[in-house]
């Protein structure tokens, strides 16, 4: 799971826009991961918050005072209520709250059983249960994933078909890709793959993707993206930045560095029809049909020819994206000239070095070995091929070759980046300079702790266990 | 002694604000937030709960469990006594978090919102004071609804970081 996944969904959740699609994904990342929970609670503490805060101050006055006369009337003193004893029905909303004449049967006190942080957080873990459970369980049909039509062998929904060309996941020849599922094209030629909703996407040899139902992530090579009209628009990320196209096709790039010809990494955008937003470096660009632009090093230079990428891993050390973050804040920052003087010097001595590591053929096998173990979700692998990554680079390199770019910042411009640092995009080589795992495969959406499914709207039952 | 509406005035005097935004920001609709809100102070005073520590935690419990039933169901489902039953205790330890309040972190929110340049907060007013949509919000401002998003999800997540180090250093 990616923070940028995480962050989509629960964006999308708090906008009353998640799809089926995305809610599942949200409750399979609920129940499988501590920090995606306590991310989503933020959230939500931040939303009510905000709400509360916009909300019309004598409208709350007014509505606290209704409720306490309410709840007053509803609570009466022994000597005013003459009711019968209702301490078994159930409260409704829908129905006057009646209570027990205390006189008659004292309403039950809670245990004051003390309880522990560590049972409070158990209990917050059960309430995401019960959300996750919310996310899995479709309120429309009262039923749970079997409105998921197509799926693979394995459980996975299936996003994709392979119309033509050759796609290998984990390294074998797969003809439906379910969403969320790495994949390459081999260098024998380009595949072809078609969504549900009719999006074509064409992948050129040599590209590793992820593709979703109305989006993908490419990791390097090309692909064009035919979009059909959806709900949502459909949205490509890069690790250079992301486009998005509500109808249209488009073509999108990635070129690595090059040291030999001083070339930087660049992402290429051509759209032959509709149009699509480019986001390059927190600047948004649109791109109309047979417009074409290549955003690069801070630049974007229109209907500039590019050539096929040179396939190969790019490799990018964490200081780097330490350093991109600052440099996309520089106006927040307040850099100075100096500072921003040091920085680009840095900045040179990286991709000089990312180029000294891309051209490194042992670093090359390496890299090719590691992603091998991801898609194998080969944990033991990876942490073999990790060390092996790190021992290389500092071989190549030495250790910390360019010291860290937060170093730089003077106290005031560091608490600033803070919040922009925790949001950062994970380096291949970890922020610390330590190669990062990818997170373990999701658990089934239909998770053993949950109950089996409520009956549906308009049966009366026993609610399911939150 | 105080009597029992006393203390659930309390509870709505100290928690409403709070409760009621969870549920809003849990249903997105600010009716049924007005309604699960009285819920969950219904619940609260037929368990007899008293201002405490723990109360803070507990309602917000409560509120998002109704909030995942009515969602789940999309109607107001009564909540049977064994749910009741199965709600957790009211009492809380002392030293569990509930070291800042709500209306602690509402004040620190109202002074970084003016630290806010107008534009911001003009975003935000209309997100959450109108209640605008995205796709409104993108039309007026003449911005794409996918920048309207990011906007908004950054000044979320910075407005956070400020609250949480104002809060602090208030301590």
């Amino acid at each position: 799971m990616s923070n940028a996944e995480l962050d989509n969904l629960i964006d999308a959740f708090l906008a009353g826009e998640l799809d089926d699609a995305g809610r599942q994904r949200l409750a399979v990342l609920l129940e499988s991961d501590r920090d995606a929970r306590r991310a989503f609670d933020d959230a939500l503490h931040m939303e009510s918050l905000l709400l509360a805060t916009h909300v019309d101050e004598g409208a709350e006055a007014l509505a606290v005072e209704r409720l306490k006369m309410q709840l007053k009337r509803a609570n009466p003193t022994p000597d005013q209520a003459q009711l019968p004893d209702q301490s078994e029905r159930p409260v409704s909303i829908n129905k006057p709250l009646t209570l027990v004449n205390r006189s008659q049967r004292p309403t039950r006190l809670p245990r004051r059983t003390p309880i522990s942080a560590w049972t409070a957080l158990a209990a917050s873990i059960v309430i995401l249960f019960g959300l996750a459970f919310y996310f899995i369980y479709d309120p429309g049909t009262g039923g749970t994933t079997d409105k998921i039509a197509a799926k693979k062998s394995d459980g996975k929904k299936i996003a994709y078909s392979v119309a033509s060309g050759r796609v290998l996941i984990d390294g074998k020849d797969a003809t439906e890709i379910a969403e969320d599922e790495w994949l390459n094209v081999p260098a024998s030629g380009p595949a072809s793959l078609r969504a549900k909703d009719g999006t074509n996407v064409t992948l050129d040899p040599g590209t590793r993707a992820l593709l979703r139902k109305r989006g993908a992530t490419l990791m390097n090579g090309a692909g064009r993206f035919g979009v059909k009209s959806g709900a949502d628009a459909f949205l490509l990320q890069t690790p250079l930045g992301t486009v998005n196209s509500a109808i249209g096709e488009f073509e999108a790039r990635l070129e690595s560095a090059n040291a030999a010809s001083a070339k930087q990494p660049s992402l290429s955008v051509t759209v032959a029809s509709g149009s699509a937003q480019v986001e390059y470096k927190g600047k948004l660009s649109k791109l109309d049909a047979g417009e074409s632009r290549v955003f690069c090093d801070g630049k974007a230079n229109g209907n500039e020819g590019r050539g096929p990428d040179p396939s190969g891993p790019r490799i990018r050390p964490p200081e780097q994206y330490t350093l991109d973050i600052i440099m996309e804040h520089a106006k927040e920052l307040e850099l100075t000239a100096e500072q921003q003087a040091q920085l680009s010097n840095m900045e040179q001595k990286m991709n000089e070095a990312n180029a000294k590591l891309k051209n490194d053929e042992k670093m090359k096998q390496l890299m090719d070995k590691q992603h091998s173990a991801e898609a194998a979700h080969d944990r033991e692998s990876m942490d073999s091929v990790r060390d092996e990554i790190k021992m290389r680079k500092d071989q190549v390199l030495g250790p910390r070759p360019f010291g860290n770019p937060m170093d730089f910042l003077n106290e005031s411009q560091r608490r600033t980046m803070e919040p922009f640092l925790r949001d950062r995009p994970k380096s291949p080589l970890g922020n610390d300079g330590e190669p990062q795992h990818p997170p373990p495969p999701p658990p089934h959406p239909l998770f053993p702790l949950f109950p089996p499914p409520p009956p549906g709207p308009g049966k009366e039952g026993k609610p399911p266990p939150f | 002694m105080a009597e029992p509406s006393e203390h659930i005035e309390a509870l709505v005097s100290a928690h409403y604000r709070e409760v009621h935004g969870l549920l809003w920001a849990l249903t997105r609709n600010q009716a049924t937030a007005d309604e699960l809100a009285q819920e969950v102070f219904i619940v609260a005073m037929k368990k007899g709960a008293a201002p405490g520590n723990g109360m803070r935690l507990w309602l917000r419990e409560t509120a998002r469990r109704l909030a995942m039933n009515e969602l789940r169901r999309k109607r107001p489902k009564p909540l049977e006594p064994e749910d009741l039953n199965a709600l957790p205790a009211m009492s809380v330890q002392a030293g569990d978090t509930e070291s800042e309040s709500f209306d602690d972190e509402l004040s620190a929110l109202r002074i970084c919102m003016a630290e806010l340049p107008e534009a911001d907060r003009t975003l935000l007013a209309e997100r959450y004071n109108s209640g605008a949509s995205i796709a409104d919000m993108a039309k007026r401002s003449g911005l794409s609804p996918e920048y309207v998003k990011l906007k908004l999800f950054r000044l979320r997540k910075m407005l956070g970081e400020r609250i949480k180090r104002k809060v602090a250093t208030s301590l």
